[in-house]
């Protein structure tokens, strides 16, 4: 295991809005958490920047200047601004930040020091006449304009003590300062334990980020420029010996044929296209030589064996039910051929024969209907129709009874009987007109019946049904001519042309079969050939290697190195997708625990290219779409997942860490956190608001405590609070100061507070 | 075990891999020179790194004497 790291205490001096000298001690883990409380804008933030100052002089946290920018004053000097006002013109003055980090059982006492010559301040006046302090720019470290460095006594010390040791001593002659640093804190990994929680989004936005994490962290970067020094190693350099050079160049032409390779290592083609059974692929081409070519030839074999199979399956359907049932089919369909023609003729007929003998009908039809009336109208009159009505009397008279049922009968006494008779006949001698005309009223009836009162029908019966007969007949005629074709066309493909092609196909394939085995066996015998003369080669080779002593040693070398290459390659691919995978679960696992709703996310993936995926239930990937409250609590979990698998103990110190969160997730990490990183260092750097104030309510979690966060934390873990507090009033106005504080419950207010001992 | 500044992971990794032990323990120096490397600001020179392997490579894998090459 690692050793562990705490930062046991941090003074500066003269820092930022730090004037004078101020040091806090922090807890270590067994202790608890070490808190900093303080307002916006008090130092909280730049306490983190001191740290990082000290260690690395950098100060990532916060407003950075941005190259090029033209406005002056984006960054404020790092030296306290009542100091230097208050220096005297050319006097030396400094600051500077002394950190004690204690490793294992070896204390470090790191101290960076920036001093200046303060010459004359410069300024720059408003439009309004105010003067505004002008910074240097070009300076690493921020001093205001009219103040010099000076380099030689600005330093950056590492001092150490062991357990054996009575005081602190210098250790710049046995490893330069920033190596030092490096060993005990990595610089690329301050990103890792100084979290800023304001400034977290760009963390999950580079891959780089997690590859850094990952492989720094659990040091597999070693196993991997180790392997790259290795490489460079096993190189045998050419033109020691020119025997020794032909022979190895021979053996390796062995095995370059082998493997179908050029002498650069690459793939060796030849022009010869491979067989493919479907037309429409991509052309592909053989390997030159050796096994790969032999492995195409028998992959070829294969395919073609296969459709040598299934034209025999092919050909053995053609001679079989299929034939015979086309023939019926063929003789069916020109029976039904023949009928439908007669049936379309029969319809075709009797369609023109009422287009001709019907139609007048329709052009006459107003001159019928009149004739009609005319006709009617007479009959109504009487008039028509004579014949019948001569008829009737002459029945009348022969039947000797009129209709009443009185007699008419002729040479009779009765007077009556007479009388009727004779009125009959005297009506029936004054039908006159020519009886001709009855014909009228027999058409009269024919076209009532027949057109006038259907005439509808009439149309339907003789054009519309007819015509429709006709075109259904000429649809199903050409309908059976076109099955009667493709049947013709499947009897002629049936007819043996096609089974020969096939056969022919056929006959082809077994004949490249055989040739490509003959190939296979020629590449066998020459592989074997190679074989055989790549170890006589090798031994003439030993002979003549064991004689040179230069190339003996080189050798002996090489065969070393590359043993120890494949080792070393072996162990970092498995140990990059062990680790890595390792973290993602324990990543995935934490961030759910800390996390107060995490069925918003389904899945969490770092993947072989450190590519970082989490999805939520559409399967989208949020991770650059986190809340700044999400992406805190990912990072904490990425954090404490990456100390399992690389034993890395590492101090964090977070600035910030609830600022963004709400109700829910503040409970969750109120009551969660002291259970992370147990063996590690935490301090917490808060505004009073996060920290004291109770939680606010959150309506998806609504047994949440009314409690702050102080108290989740307190009840389960030690705590050690320090107040920021800047000064109001006076010549230290402006300017803060860390304090002891105390938790304490205000009865008054009815809250829970800090407030600073005095 | 070895109680080096090299991670227990790497260290269990190359148990299992390597068996031979001079070659391990060569391993373990050859990570604790690039671990040195890295501390080291700008790139280390080739030659560098080939005069500290080669040391390594004598101190682990001496070459034996040309009459004991017969006995391989």
């Amino acid at each position: 295991m690692s050793d562990k790291i705490r930062i046991n205490s941090i003074e500066l001096q003269n820092y930022r809005q730090y004037y004078g000298k101020h040091k806090v001690e922090l807890s270590s883990r067994d202790e608890g958490f070490t808190v900093i409380a303080g307002k916006n804008g008090e130092g909280k933030s730049n306490l983190l920047n001191a740290i990082s100052w000290c260690l690395y002089q950098q100060e990532p946290h916060g407003m950075k200047d941005l190259p090029g920018h033209r406005h002056e004053n984006m960054s404020l000097p790092v030296i306290n601004n009542r100091y230097i006002t208050e220096l005297d013109e050319e006097k030396r003055g400094n600051t500077s930040v002394k950190i004690w980090i204690e490793k294992g059982d070896t204390i470090y006492s790191i101290s960076r020091v920036l001093t200046v010559i303060k010459h004359k301040l410069e300024f720059k006046y408003l439009d309004d006449g105010k003067k505004v302090l002008r910074i240097a720019q070009d300076a690493v470290d921020k001093v205001p304009q009219g103040c010099e460095v000076i380099p030689e006594q600005s330093n950056f010390v590492i001092k150490k003590k062991g357990p054996q040791d009575v005081d602190f001593a210098d250790t710049y002659k046995d490893r330069y300062p920033n190596a030092l640093m490096d060993e005990i804190l990595p610089k690329n990994l301050s990103k890792y334990f100084l979290l800023d929680g304001e400034f977290l989004e760009g963390f999950w936005k580079d891959s780089k980020t997690i590859q850094t994490g990952i492989e720094q962290i659990s040091q597999l970067h070693l196993l991997n420029s180790l392997e790259t020094h290795l490489v460079e190693m096993c190189i045998l350099p050419k033109g020691v010996d020119r025997k020794t050079d032909t022979l190895t160049t021979r053996i390796n032409q062995t095995l370059w044929e082998e493997k179908s390779l050029d002498e650069y290592g690459n793939e060796k083609w030849s022009q010869e296209l491979r067989w493919k059974s479907d037309m429409n692929e991509k052309d592909t081409y053989y390997h030159a030589s050796g096994k790969p070519l032999m492995d195409e030839l028998e992959e070829d074999i294969s395919n073609m064996e296969e459709r040598i199979t299934n034209i025999s399956v092919i050909i053995g359907d053609s001679n079989s039910t299929n034939m015979r049932q086309l023939k019926q089919n063929k003789i069916d369909t020109e029976s039904a051929i023949s009928k439908e023609k007669e049936n379309m003729e029969e319809t075709g007929k009797k369609y023109s024969y009422n287009l001709i003998t019907k139609s007048p009908y329709v052009f006459l039809k107003d001159a019928i209907e009149d004739s009609v009336c005319t006709i009617e109208k007479r009959m109504a009159a009487g008039d028509l129709p004579i014949r019948q009505r001569r008829q009737f009397a002459d029945d009348l008279l022969k039947r000797n009874t009129c209709i009443c049922g009185e007699s008419l009968a002729s040479d009779t006494d009765d007077h009556n009987t007479n009388k009727r008779r004779s009125n009959i006949e005297g009506y029936k001698n004054k039908i006159i007109g020519a009886d001709d005309l009855d014909a009228a009223v027999d058409m009269k009836y024919d076209f009532n019946h027949d057109f006038v009162n259907c005439y509808d029908d009439f149309l339907k019966n003789n054009f519309g049904k007819p015509r429709i007969q006709l075109a259904e007949s000429t649809k199903e005629y050409q309908r059976l001519t076109e099955v009667l074709r493709w049947i013709n066309t499947q009897l002629k493909d049936h007819d043996g042309t096609k089974t020969q092609e096939l056969i022919n196909e056929q006959e082809y394939l077994v004949q490249e079969i055989q040739k490509m085995r003959e190939r296979i066996s020629s590449i066998k015998i020459k592989i074997n050939q190679n074989s055989n003369t790549r170890s006589n080669l090798k031994i003439e080779l030993d002979k003549v290697r064991k004689k040179n002593e230069k190339i003996r040693k080189l050798v002996h070398g090489y065969e070393t190195w590359t043993r120890i290459k494949d080792h070393i390659h072996e162990a970092y691919e498995e140990l990059k997708k062990d680790i890595r995978l390792e973290v993602q679960n324990n990543t995935w696992k934490n961030f759910n625990e800390l996390l107060s709703n995490p069925s918003e996310f389904n899945h969490f993936t770092i993947d072989s290219d450190y590519a970082v995926y989490l999805l939520d239930k559409h399967d989208i990937n949020k991770i650059r779409n986190l809340s700044a409250g999400q992406s805190l609590i990912l990072t904490l979990a990425f954090v404490a997942a990456l100390r399992e698998p690389t034993g890395y103990r590492f101090p964090l110190v977070v600035d910030s860490p609830l600022g963004k969160i709400d109700g829910g997730n503040r409970y969750n990490i109120g009551t969660r956190l002291p259970e992370y990183l147990p063996d590690e260092q935490l301090t917490l750097l808060v505004t009073d608001t996060e920290y004291t104030a109770n939680l606010p309510p959150d309506t998806e979690h609504p047994n949440i405590p009314d409690t702050p966060v102080a108290k989740l934390l307190d009840t389960k873990i030690g705590l050690k609070h320090f107040m920021i507090k800047k000064d109001k009033d006076g010549p230290n106005t402006g300017n803060s100061n860390i304090l002891p504080a105390e938790l304490k419950f205000d009865k008054d207010r009815k809250a829970w507070l800090l407030s600073v001992d005095v | 075990m070895y109680s080096t500044d090299i991670s227990n992971k790497i260290m269990e990794k190359l148990e299992q891999i390597v068996e031979d032990r001079n070659e391990l323990n060569m391993i373990v120096e050859l990570l604790r020179t690039e671990k040195r490397y890295t501390h080291e600001s700008g790139d280390t020179p080739h030659t560098v790194v080939k005069q500290d392997f080669q040391l390594l490579l004598d101190k682990y894998f001496k070459l034996p004497p040309k009459d004991s090459d017969n006995e391989r």
